[in-house]
Parts: C-alpha cells; sequence; structure tokens
C-alpha cells in the first residue's frame, strides 16, 4: 500500500496476475471490493494487459511467420544422429501468400487435448471464491479450494465419489487436478471444442472419457485466453451429472453453510439501504462470469428501493440464466430481465456454452441417427473442425483473391504466377478433402432432402477464378454457421428440423463452387 | 501393474513419449520466440531443434526438470541470443497488422483495430527491449520467477519491467 492507503500499481499487477501470495493476495481483494479508485486502476492496468494479448495475437504472432512446414519428428534416431539439416524446400514454400496462410490457419487452428491442459496447467491458478455444486437433486455452494480437515456432512456422497475415482476433491475445478487424474488414467478419449460466446469471448471445453473407473467422463471448460478454468462436469457411473461452476463471491451466509437452492429461493432483500460496494460486487460477479460492456446488461444503484438493479435486455435464456447463478446471494440485488430485440439472426453464430438444447426430443432424434450421444458427441466435433478448416480455407482464398485480382496476377513473373496457383491449388485441394470428410460425418443427417435439393442457384464463376471466390466463401461461412448451430447451438424443434432440410442444400452448393474452383485451376 | 524397476529399453522409450509429446506441445511457441527475439527463419527450426536435443540430453542423464516449458524458454533465449549475435543481420518483426483482420470485422471495428494497433505498436516501441520480452514471455504464460530465469534478471526486475509496459499499454488503449 502506498502512503494513502491505496495499492500500488505493482500490487495490482501482481494481484492481477496472481503473483500474490495467498494471505496477500486475500487483503488485496478485500481492499479491491472497498475501493473503486483501486479497482477503477486495476480495470484499467488489465485494458493494457489485454490489448497487448489481442495485439500478441492480431498482429505479432501472424508477423513472426513462423515456418509452418519442415517439421521434423523428433525421433530417437534423429536425435542419435543428429544430422538432420533444414533444407531450403520450405523457405520456397513460405513464398507469395504462405504467411499469410500460416497466419490465418495458426489462428484458427484448435488445440489438441494436451496442449490446451498443457498450457492449462501452466497458467497461475486463482484459488480464491467459491464454486456452485449442481447434482441432480441440489445446487450447493463450497469453498473453491478446501482447507486440510473441512468436512461437511452433506456433501460425504459427492466427495466420497471424487476420492474413489482419485479425483482431487480439495480443488476440482483446477487444470492440475484435471491433468492428474487424466494422466493417470490407462485407457482415456479426449475432444475438444472451441466455444466461442455471444460476446465473443472464446472457452475450449475438454473431454475426457474412460471405460476405467468410476468417473467415466469428465469435462472442463476453460476461458481460451487466460486457460483459467470456469466450468466443469463430472459423469460417475450410476450417478446423476455434478457441474461444478465458478463463482465470484461465497453466498452471504459463509462458505460454511450450505444452501438448498432447488427450487430457487428468491434473495432476501434486507431493509438497509445498498451500498456502492453492493453495486461493486454485482459488477465483479458479472465481470467474473465474462460478462462484457457491450452486452445489454445495465447496473443501478436503485438507492431509493434498497436495490442494485440489474437489468438485461434480449438477453437468451441460457445467458439470464448464467448471470442468475453469478449473482445469487449477492445482497439487495434485484434482477429484471425483458426481452428487447430477437436475438435469433445472433444465435445462428452463437453455440450454446452450456451445450444444453432447449429442445431435448430433438437432440434425442441427432443421437439416435449416430447410435448415442458419445457418438454423436464424436462425429460433432470432427464435423465442427471440418468446417472450421473449410471456412479458414475460404477465407484465405479469399484474401488471395482480393489481394491478387486479376490485372495484378497478369503481370507477375512466371515463378510467382505458378506460387500463387500452388497456393490455390492446395487451398482447394483442401477444401475438397474436407468436405468429403465432412460428408461422411454428416451422413446421417443428410437424409432429409436429396443432395440435389440446392434451393438457390449455384452461380457459375467467370473467366478469372477470382470471380468464384466471393460466392464460394459465403457458402463456406453459411455451411459453418448451420452446421455449428446444428452440432452444438441451441434451437427449438422446428428450427432443428428446418435446419436439417437445409444442410444437403447448403453442403452441395459449396462443393459444386469448390468443383467449379478445381476446373478453374486446371484450365 | 506398475513396474518399479523398468527395464533400460522401457526407460528409453518412455523418455522419448516423454519428450516427443513436448515436443508437439511446445515447439510452435518455441519457435516463435526465437524469431520474435530476432533469430531468422531458418535458423529458428534448427535452434529450436538443438533446444530439444538439449533436453532430450538433459533428461538421458537423469537429471529432473521441473517445469520443462520454462527450461526449454530458457534455453531458447540464451542460444537465440548466440544466434543472432552471429548472423550478420536479423529481420525486425514488422506487423501487417490491416492483412490480418478477423473476417466478420465490420469496416468500423477494423478501423478502431487498427487505430488500436497502431497505438499499441508506438506504445511498444517506446519500450526496451527486456521490457518487450518480459511481456511476451508473460503472455506465454510463465510466472515471474521463470520469466527471471529465462532472461537471466532477478524477479523484481522482472516486476519494474512488467509494471512499466502494462502502464504504458494502459495509457495506449485509452488514448
Amino acid at each position: 500500500m502506498n502512503n494513502n492507503g491505496h495499492l500500488t500499481q505493482d500490487e495490482l499487477i501482481l494481484f492481477m496476475d496472481r503473483e500474490l501470495d495467498k494471505q496477500t493476495a486475500a487483503q488485496a481483494e478485500q481492499h479491491l471490493l472497498q475501493c473503486s479508485d483501486c479497482a477503477k486502476l486495476l480495470r484499467t492496468l488489465k485494458t493494457g494487459s489485454d490489448t497487448y494479448q489481442q495485439y500478441r495475437e492480431q498482429v505479432l504472432i501472424p508477423a513472426l511467420e513462423v515456418p509452418e512446414t519442415g517439421w521434423a519428428r523428433l525421433s530417437q534416431q534423429r536425435i542419435k544422429e543428429k544430422r538432420h539439416r533444414w533444407g531450403l524446400g520450405w523457405a520456397a514454400a513460405c513464398a507469395c501468400g504462405l504467411a499469410l496462410s500460416f497466419a490465418y490457419l495458426r489462428w484458427q487452428a484448435q488445440p489438441s487435448a494436451q496442449e490446451v491442459l498443457t498450457r492449462a496447467e501452466a497458467a497461475p491458478e486463482q484459488a480464491t471464491g467459491s464454486l456452485l455444486l449442481t447434482t441432480g437433486k441440489e445446487r450447493l455452494f463450497r469453498p473453491a479450494v478446501l482447507e486440510s480437515g473441512y468436512s461437511e456432512a452433506r456433501f460425504q456422497h459427492v466427495r466420497a465419489l471424487f476420492v474413489q475415482a482419485n479425483y482431487s476433491w480439495e480443488n476440482p475445478l483446477s487444470a492440475r487436478s484435471f491433468a492428474n487424474w487424466r494422466r493417470a488414467l490407462p485407457q482415456k478419449e479426449d475432444a475438444v471444442t472451441a466455444i466461442r460466446q455471444q460476446n465473443g469471448r472464446k472457452f475450449y471445453r475438454l473431454q475426457t472419457h474412460t471405460n476405467a473407473g468410476v468417473l467415466q467422463t469428465a469435462s472442463l471448460t476453460l476461458q481460451a485466453e487466460t486457460y483459467h478454468p470456469t466450468k466443469a462436469k463430472f459423469a460417475f457411473r450410476g450417478e446423476d451429472a455434478i457441474e461444478l461452476a465458478e463463482q465470484s463471491e461465497a453466498p452471504k451466509n459463509g462458505l460454511q453453510e450450505v444452501q438448498n437452492v432447488l427450487p430457487p429461493v428468491p434473495a432476501k432483500v434486507e431493509e438497509t439501504p445498498a451500498t456502492p460496494e453492493d453495486e461493486l460486487r454485482v459488477f465483479a460477479a458479472l465481470d467474473a462470469m465474462g460478462a462484457e460492456a457491450e452486452e445489454p446488461i445495465d447496473v443501478k444503484l436503485d438507492s431509493e428501493h434498497h436495490t442494485v438493479l440489474v437489468t438485461g435486455i434480449g438477453l437468451g435464456a441460457s445467458r439470464r440464466k448464467q448471470i442468475e447463478t453469478a449473482i445469487a446471494g449477492l445482497p439487495h440485488t434485484v434482477m429484471h430481465f425483458s426481452a428487447g430485440r430477437s436475438s435469433s439472426e445472433d444465435a445462428v453464430n452463437l453455440p450454446n456454452p452450456d451445450g444444453a438444447d432447449e429442445s431435448l426430443a430433438f437432440r434425442q432424434s441427432l443421437q439416435d441417427r449416430y447410435g448415442g450421444p458419445r457418438q454423436l458427441q464424436v462425429a460433432a466435433d470432427k464435423a465442427l473442425d471440418a468446417t472450421n478448416g473449410l471456412f479458414a480455407r475460404a477465407h484465405l482464398l479469399l484474401l488471395l483473391a482480393r489481394e491478387f485480382p486479376p490485372a495484378a496476377e497478369s503481370s507477375f513473373p512466371a515463378n510467382s504466377a505458378a506460387n500463387l496457383l500452388s497456393l490455390r491449388q492446395r487451398h482447394i485441394g483442401a477444401m475438397g478433402y474436407a468436405l468429403r470428410q465432412l460428408r461422411e460425418d454428416l451422413s446421417p443427417l443428410m437424409t432429409d432432402a436429396a443432395s440435389s435439393d440446392v434451393t438457390e442457384p449455384v452461380p457459375r464463376i467467370g473467366v478469372n477464378w477470382q470471380s468464384g471466390i466471393e460466392d464460394l466463401f459465403a457458402a463456406t461461412r453459411n455451411l459453418d454457421r448451420l452446421v455449428s448451430r446444428l452440432l452444438s447451438g441451441r434451437y427449438t424443434e422446428q428450427e432443428g428440423k428446418n435446419m436439417l432440410k437445409q444442410l444437403p442444400g447448403e453442403f452441395s452448393k459449396v462443393e459444386v463452387l469448390v468443383r467449379n474452383q478445381s476446373t478453374t485451376e486446371s484450365r | 501393474m506398475i513396474a518399479l524397476n523398468p527395464q533400460p529399453a522401457e526407460r528409453t522409450f518412455n523418455l522419448d513419449a516423454e519428450v516427443e509429446q513436448i515436443y508437439r506441445e511446445t515447439r510452435g511457441s518455441v519457435c516463435a520466440y526465437l524469431v520474435y527475439l530476432g533469430v531468422s527463419a531458418d535458423r529458428s527450426q534448427e535452434v529450436t531443434q538443438e533446444v530439444f536435443l538439449r533436453l532430450y540430453q538433459t533428461m538421458r542423464k537423469g537429471t529432473a526438470i521441473e517445469n520443462s516449458r520454462a527450461w526449454l524458454f530458457r534455453v531458447a533465449h540464451n542460444l537465440g541470443a548466440k544466434v543472432r549475435s552471429r548472423e550478420r543481420a536479423f529481420r525486425v518483426v514488422a506487423p501487417d497488422w490491416e492483412r490480418f483482420a478477423h473476417p466478420a470485422d465490420s469496416a468500423e471495428s477494423a478501423l478502431i483495430d487498427k487505430q488500436r494497433n497502431v497505438r499499441v505498436t508506438a506504445a511498444l516501441e517506446d519500450l526496451s527491449p527486456q521490457q518487450r520480452n518480459c511481456l511476451y514471455l508473460r503472455s506465454e504464460g510463465l510466472r515471474y520467477r521463470e520469466i527471471a530465469e529465462v532472461m537471466g534478471i532477478s524477479q523484481s526486475t522482472v516486476n519494474e519491467f512488467l509494471r512499466r509496459a502494462i502502464a504504458r499499454l494502459a495509457e495506449a488503449a485509452h488514448e
């Protein structure tokens, strides 16, 4: 602290980076809840930190032009021989627009389960706050990290399950705990799903399934930027699913007390005036759950009515639930949500982060088509990866078409023209391959309309390849959105049926446009 | 069943698999860091290979490496500095942020991004190379203690470098 009793910049940055020791961090946190000046400065510094992160991802890393190809497998033999020298072949491949390609592909690339977990393990852990534990029967609060000796009778059964599964009950919402459990499994299957929320925030959901042990499936949802875990789900053999969600603050009545909130009990509004501290707690809770300034959520101190009023306009049911969960238990807080404008258009882009569809019956019908929930999940992950890849390739082609219009291309010397052709061929070839894979993955869903049922006429490409790329990009984007929504979004049963009908047509459209591009390549 | 005394062949196999896994997970980051330090793209692949060879050799000797990620960055930092000093000229990272706009960006948001990136670029240019390196390693997920080890400076110096850098970036973000 400085002479004025405020936290110094140093302390705030150390707090932000979780570099303070536990006791000092707790003191700093306490101070931040009471001091709006320090809280404001912390937000400012966080903006500086986020700005660099964004700059790094959008500008710096792409500009580094790290070689994309030429990586040798680091086998023992190569190590022993130590004779491997890098050729210059890859350098030619980097020519022309390869840097452009790599930058975008790198940005789009989805990491493997191990990669996500390794990074998450390396990230600093936040060991404060509380968790909301939801089972089929009840919702309970507990500290995020349990001190040794902590015992609570009502957690006994759940605790026993975790202990039996060799999964840390003391700190269950932790990448390290997840990794420790996963590492010890003799057999496992992993899946990583990238999730983008309405506010643009990206998450990774890492799921590991095993047939060994009492814990069959565990999933961990991590913020993509920080690898901070926000949610975990556990499917124990013969038990209701258990979900853990990060809470910014423990319930008012203390961590030791367990609150049964099913059916939800409205927060009691005490007849004492709400204070700016109450308002700050709401802001902190919203911030912790990932609410962005751009979201239509308003927080007002309504001192006349002794409340902090949280209003949301046009938010989806899932988002409302997240907000309600985040600020449940905060004193003097009243929520009011209204429909506002329809968010259906946005929803096209926006998979539901919870993966909880409104129409369970329709979800069930999708599972039946694939032969079970796991099969659907595996196919969905593969299909979403494939559409991501397709969209990335289409975007690269669009950039190339815009960067090198016919006039510019015609003035290229032979070697540059050959480079450009090679690059385009690579992308088109990769799209063709991805489409074949995707057709296999989606085949159970492609039975609702004839594959020739293309509702819109497919434009023929003109005399140059550039003129067809805009259509290809638009068609690929539509397919990507449709598949994303169908497999990981939320919608009504009728909407689901409509999407199934559209799917073959949208798919065929992309296929035809890719084929047209291939034809142009060979001219 | 766990073999308490694995045979040499098994140990080698496990070590290979372990290093292989670390290699797959970290090579991109290590190579990017070398390029960031100014090592040319082709040399960065060689140096990355060298870094992992050293990891393998160190582990084969039985030396325990507690945090392989930090260890790799430290070796990469040292090797990168040597290589760069030997190269006659090293490339300067010159971001061309206009070419990497998000496809879904509107023209307005792309313009805002562009303006912000210009300010951030200017702010970063105001920082010393060491301050920039600290920022870079921090964004790779290294703890302050690890950054200090990688760069061969004290942890308090890392604190100070990062404080100045983040404060300067915060100013740039709000300009």
